[in-house]
């Protein structure tokens, strides 16, 4: 009844906050259509030709192309991923960095496809995952198959230790049951020598006692040594590690970044390893890709990314990072906010925000610019560094 | 643990004390006792203002409250309930006879809705939103809101008075029966009892449906369950062994709160369908203002009560293992 009218001379922004039933019901709607497409697109049975793609470059375990998460709101469609490639080269630590809500989580989470539906969905792009002998499109995989990689092929270490393990199962059953899962005619007794294995790698003390523990029985730390074990217990061939020290207490996060690093050599796979910790990630990261709203804005190797950040967001990534002995009044924060998920405007997201804008920055989404083999930013100010190294 | 249970079981008489006093206080507060109720409010006895004080004093319902209770109090401690008022016999034996009908009832009626509801919640939950969570919702939903009174007389308008599958004239025995063998009064007991049983289960299935489904969208958005599904388990191993454990948590504990009301019965019920279970006999001594019945009877909900606290608490250090009594 006092629902507030459509104000047709209001501003963009009002629009955006208010909105009538009719629209309501009308994302509702389109909302509930795309989503039964999607799911029964999930829970098909489908053949494996339908799934099965080629590898862009072998070297690559993982390929992101043009992929497309969308969380599909009440007020509309959240576009958390938003046309997002890159590679995984194998046996490479790729990071993966950006501020809180910037597509870093979804992004791994589709390739595990653990997106929350039915509300969160991969609605385009692929993303190819290299088997070794083939190569599946994780995007167009059905549920059922994608079982055989999870944990298997692909393993996943969460932000939260706390909360990650299931309360009321003994460590021991919830590592067993991964180990007895993916080990084709393994017996319980193989499962436990392994578990205990595992969690002797992660560093644990007294890995026999642990095992006989609930998890509310251990501290932050030693979870996550539990959670990495697990993850690691099946040998997989690329870890997604997302957020893994971001709950603990900088000590132990030095251990775990040391464990990490330490059984990456030891399993020769790829780390795909998320955080929004700089630091973090030029001291484990061989590539380094920088998102925004959604989008990939700059990527490189760690060296480039560091020592010439391109595009303005990465240089005021890295100006508010508090650095020892240098002394600053402030530390230095990137005005403004993440422009709002909903509707993004058809230019850069970051030009509201951006202190170095031109006049280009009106015009439309700006492409990727490569300004060395391996280094690429998606900024209007490059535009011309491109074409005088092609010359 | 042992410590534990003996200072709740310490408290728990302190809490008899003061729940028998409390309702000792309310029982003689209500207007009409006994005695009025049987001869003075009845127009038809010639009954002498003389002989209704003897029978006041018989009665002891001349002592104040205080007084009365404490003399009440004393032969309670000693397991003496009295006799009640109304039955003519003991509160003890009158409650001891009826309460099984009850129970049976109950039991039966619980047997089925619990699985029935957790399963339908648990369904309704993982397919949210869907036609099925939506139909259940729905007809639980109905479920709850009818008031018992009314659902036990539609079904046997419909069932009894228009279909003639049951005839609920004379409460649990069909009329008309000649010489029946043990048998033939068995199963004649156990089809009256169906039309009863349908009510409590449609009562109260809607009830632990609907917070089954809670507790189950709660703990499928929960962190362990992502990674249980990223271990690669099947979709039925992560609902039925990582998400169902933990559901199962408060529904145990919640099984043990249900104590007092197996043993109850139920007032409404019993009364609609002529049942001679406890929670008629209750109604009855109600009514006719039976202050040893009702205190009985209150007693006996009471104690239960307590016990199915405590066990319920045990309950939760059984099955949660984050629960350590002390």
């Amino acid at each position: 009844m006092f629902f507030k009218k459509k104000n047709s001379t209001g501003t963009e922004k009002e629009k955006s906050h208010y909105l009538s039933a009719k629209e309501t019901r009308e994302i509702a709607k389109q909302n509930a259509r795309t989503i039964r497409e999607l799911e029964r697109r999930k829970k098909r049975i489908a053949s494996e030709d339908e799934y099965t793609t080629q590898m862009r470059d072998e070297n690559n375990i993982v390929e992101f192309d043009n992929l497309h998460t969308y969380f599909f709101g009440d007020a509309g469609v959240v576009k958390a991923v938003n046309g997002v490639s890159f590679d995984i080269p194998k046996g490479a630590t790729i990071g993966v960095v950006g501020e809180s809500g910037c597509g870093k989580s979804v992004t791994s989470l589709s390739l595990m496809q653990l997106v929350q539906g039915p509300r969160g969905q991969i609605v385009d792009g692929s993303i190819r995952f290299n088997m070794g002998d083939k190569a599946y499109d994780i995007a167009k995989m059905p549920l059922s198959e994608m079982r055989k990689i999870r944990g298997e092929q692909i393993a996943m270490i969460f932000q939260e230790p706390m909360t990650s393990l299931n309360p009321v199962f003994k460590i021991g059953y919830q590592m067993d049951e991964m180990v007895l899962l993916h080990t084709p005619n393994c017996t319980k007794e193989q499962a436990k020598d392994r578990s205990i294995e595992m969690l002797k790698l992660v560093g644990i003390a007294a890995p026999e006692r642990v095992y006989d523990c609930y998890p509310h029985e251990l501290s932050g730390g030693m979870r996550q040594r539990v959670m990495i074990a697990i993850a690691l217990s099946c040998n997989p061939r690329l870890i997604i590690a997302d957020e893994p020290t971001t709950a603990l207490d900088v000590t132990i996060q030095a251990q775990i970044l040391d464990l990490l690093r330490d059984i990456k050599t030891k399993i020769d796979g790829s780390i795909m390893l998320i955080t929004h910790d700089l630091g973090v990630i030029a001291e484990m990261a061989d590539y380094v890709v920088v998102m925004y709203a959604g989008r990939v804005i700059e990527r490189g190797t760690t060296k480039e990314i560091f020592e010439n950040p391109m595009h303005p967001y990465t240089i005021g990534l890295q100006k508010s990072k508090p650095v020892v002995r240098r002394k600053v009044d402030r530390l230095y924060n990137i005005p403004g906010q993440v422009p709002n998920p909903i509707d993004m405007p058809n230019y850069c997201y970051f030009r509201d925000r951006c202190d170095r804008c031109i006049g280009k920055c009106k015009e439309g989404y700006p492409g990727f610019i490569q300004v060395s083999p391996t280094h690429s930013v998606s900024c209007y100010l490059y535009e011309n560094a491109e074409e005088e190294s092609n010359v | 643990m042992f410590k534990y249970i003996t200072k709740r079981l310490l408290l728990s008489v302190l809490i008899i004390f003061g729940v028998s006093l409390l309702m000792y206080a309310l029982l003689r507060l209500m207007p009409g006792d006994y005695v009025e109720q049987k001869f003075t409010l009845n127009p038809s006895s010639e009954i002498t203002p003389e002989r209704i004080a003897a029978m006041k004093e018989l009665y002891g319902l001349n002592d104040s409250v205080i007084v009365g209770y404490f003399k009440w109090l004393g032969k309670a401690l000693q397991g003496d309930f009295g006799m009640s008022f109304q039955f003519d016999k003991p509160v003890m034996e009158v409650i001891g006879k009826n309460m099984w009908i009850s129970f049976l009832l109950t039991l039966v009626a619980l047997i089925i809705y619990y699985p029935l509801g957790i399963f339908l919640g648990i369904r309704a939950a993982v397919k949210q939103y869907s036609i099925f969570d939506y139909t259940t919702t729905v007809i639980t939903m109905l479920g709850i809101s009818l008031p018992s009174f009314f659902f036990s007389a539609v079904l046997i308008k419909t069932f009894a008075f228009d279909l003639g599958w049951f005839d609920t004239s004379l409460g649990l025995v069909s009329s008309g029966m000649l010489n029946p063998t043990e048998w033939q009064l068995f199963w004649d007991k156990a089809w009256h009892l169906v039309l009863p049983m349908i009510t409590v289960v449609v009562l109260s299935i809607g009830g632990l449906m609907r917070y089954t489904r809670t507790n189950m969208l709660e703990v499928l958005t929960a962190d362990y369950i992502r990674t249980a599904r990223a271990k690669g388990l099947s979709e039925n191993s992560v609902i039925y062994k990582h998400a169902f454990k933990n559901t199962m948590i408060p529904l145990v504990t919640m099984l043990a709160g249900l104590l007092p009301g197996l043993f109850g019965g139920s007032m409404i019920i019993e009364q609609v369908f002529s049942i001679p279970g406890i929670g008629l006999k209750a109604y009855q001594a109600l009514n006719a203002g039976d202050i040893p019945f009702v205190m009985g009877y209150n007693m006996f909900l009471a104690i239960l009560t307590v016990l199915g606290m405590l066990i319920t608490d045990i309950m939760y250090a059984v099955v949660d293992p984050r629960v350590k009594l002390k």
